[in-house]
């Protein structure tokens, strides 16, 4: 695969980022994205810097442990798109769901400008879910 | 953006399915498939062509009386074709507008698609299919 340096650079900052986010070292995150970068997901829309550290505060609060990892990527221009495979497990009930989603994402000078992320929320939940008891 | 040539046959292989789509021009789509093709969508996953006409048959081509996919954005890599689109359908049951968003990962083989997977949320389109709450009197 031959990339432009643009192309190289945006492929690189999303490693950093992932990397970065695996071990909660914000700074290094939010230096990857747009003050006023828009997040689009099942979950809703989130905008700027503000409403995404209330959204990963959140998140992170919920949650044991967080792993994601790049599956594939692609770059193309300003945009790129990756695939990865999230496992997250949640605080206290130490529940484990493992699922695939992609991100779109649109880049400019090394720094995530909007987003699109897909997955399918009804299998995220599914695995989340309380099981019942079984009956006696 | 400059393309390869292959890259720029991938893109136009992706906008003449999606052209064939919304004409129900199934034999046409499957044209473009190869026989081994797999395609998977969460945990369901389809192998080769006969799955997959075989799935569409039950599922997707009786249930939609119309549906199309409009392409928002598309980007190729060497062999890799990735797009985020919109379906709109119609629900041949009782008549209703539905639509859902996703992306489709393809990979492709001599101008034909190899490999896909689909990413999109089922909870939104479970949640159009279900018949319309009765007005409480």
């Amino acid at each position: 695969m031959t990339y432009t340096p643009t192309e190289q650079a945006n492929i690189d900052a999303m490693y950093r980022f992932m990397e970065a986010e695996a071990v909660q070292d914000w700074d290094t995150v939010y230096q990857f994205i747009a003050p006023d970068c828009v997040n689009y997901s099942p979950t809703g829309v989130v905008r700027g810097h503000e409403e995404m550290h209330r959204f990963d505060a959140a998140m992170f609060a919920g949650l044991q442990s967080w792993r994601r990892t790049i599956l594939d990527i692609v770059a193309d221009g300003d945009t790129v798109v990756f695939r990865w495979r999230a496992e997250a497990r949640l605080r206290p009930s130490g529940k484990q769901a493992v699922w695939e989603a992609l991100s779109w994402v649109r880049m400019k000078d090394g720094q995530i400008v909007e987003g699109w992320q897909y997955f399918d929320s009804a299998e995220v939940r599914r695995q989340l879910r309380p099981q019942k008891e079984a009956a006696l | 953006m400059t393309y390869r040539p292959t890259e720029r046959a991938n893109i136009d292989a992706v906008r003449r399915m999606i052209a064939l789509e919304g004409e129900r021009d199934w034999e046409g789509v499957y044209d473009l498939v190869t026989e081994d093709c797999v395609t998977s969508m969460g945990e369901l996953v389809l192998h080769g062509k006969a799955e997959m006409r075989a799935y569409d048959a039950k599922y997707f081509i009786p249930v939609f009386s119309r549906s199309a996919r409009t392409i928002f954005d598309i980007a190729a890599d060497g062999d890799a074709v990735v797009f985020r689109w919109r379906a709109d359908a119609t629900l041949a049951a009782d008549g209703r507008a539905v639509s859902w968003e996703g992306v489709s990962w393809c990979r492709m083989e001599g101008g034909k698609f190899a490999e896909g997977r689909i990413y999109t949320d089922s909870a939104a389109i479970q949640r159009q299919m279900r018949p319309p709450k009765e007005p409480t009197p």
